[in-house]
């Protein structure tokens, strides 16, 4: 038995998954939903303003941090007004995004042949949260040119990092089979 | 970026420019970085899906970005870079802008 994404004739797609794996994504999710930290989401926009402003900053100091928020320019000013403008934005966004793939797999939570539905709509939120989790993990493993993703690649199994080094290819190998879904 | 996929040899990359110089303004770009996580396969279909390019452009400006380490996939006012630079970076893509050159 293996993970599988099945796409209907509406481009639907369903997750046929094992049981680790909602409980893993899960887990990596809402790890993701912490380090975003996004300001609460308001209609209001006066209320939005004010919970954009009351946000606790990004820690940028964590590497994890700065690759899902990277400098949008070489120039310090620059970088800064783009922080201003549309960080709070980026924020909710990935936040948003996170909701969704947390929305979809609580159903599936404890059964024992778990489906998850991912309707066409949702597919980017997912691609984009998947995503982030793979930059996370691999700002953790040190991965920051090729060689070190070829190291982590083949690490012994004995090495500390390998546990995190399995999460970081599994989401990877779920973020293909998603694509191949989608585009296939 | 990760190779996981078969992908050709690499192509020469065509720098296309998009007009605009709209209201006077200076035009700005918007520039992807590679980055050893991003798998090609994923970079190649956000630029299909965001920008709405063909599939071999979007293959050519992310082999670009493999290759040349950078590529500026789309220009426009500071506005719409500012934009552009943001929904990449929502994709987890390493996105700057900066003034066309």
């Amino acid at each position: 038995m293996r993970s599988e994404f099945v796409r209907d004739s509406e481009g639907g797609i369903t997750w046929c998954c094992l049981p680790f794996e909602v409980g893993l994504l899960e887990s990596m999710v809402t790890q993701l939903v912490e380090l975003v930290d996004a300001p609460a989401w308001s209609e209001d926009p006066l209320e939005r303003w004010v919970n954009e402003r009351e946000a606790k900053p990004l820690d940028r100091e964590d590497p994890a941090v700065g690759r899902l928020f990277p400098d949008a320019s070489s120039d310090a000013d620059e970088a800064a007004e783009f922080r201003r403008l549309m960080e709070a934005e980026l924020r909710l966004q990935k936040a948003a995004d996170a909701e969704v793939v947390l929305t979809a797999l609580e159903p599936a939570r404890g059964e024992s042949e778990p489906e998850v539905a991912i309707p066409l709509s949702e597919q980017h939120a997912w691609l984009r949260t998947l995503n982030a989790i793979r930059l996370v993990l691999a700002a953790r493993l040190g991965i920051e040119d090729e060689e070190d993703a070829e190291l982590v690649d083949g690490l012994d199994p004995e090495d500390e990092r390998t546990p995190v080094a399995d999460v970081y290819h599994w989401v990877g190998y779920v973020q293909a089979l998603l694509l191949d879904a989608i585009t296939g | 970026m990760r190779d996981m996929t078969e992908q050709p040899g690499g192509g020469t990359a065509i720098q296309e420019r998009v007009e605009d110089q709209r209201l006077g303004q200076e035009p700005w770009v918007c520039i992807v970085w590679n980055d050893p996580v991003n798998t090609m396969q994923y970079v190649t279909y956000v630029f299909q899906t965001y920008f709405g390019f063909t599939k071999e452009k979007a293959t050519r400006l992310m082999l670009e970005v493999h290759n040349e380490g950078r590529s500026a996939v789309a220009m426009g006012t500071k506005d719409e870079m500012e934009r552009d630079v943001t929904a990449m970076q929502a994709y987890g893509l390493w996105a700057t802008l900066e003034p066309a050159a």
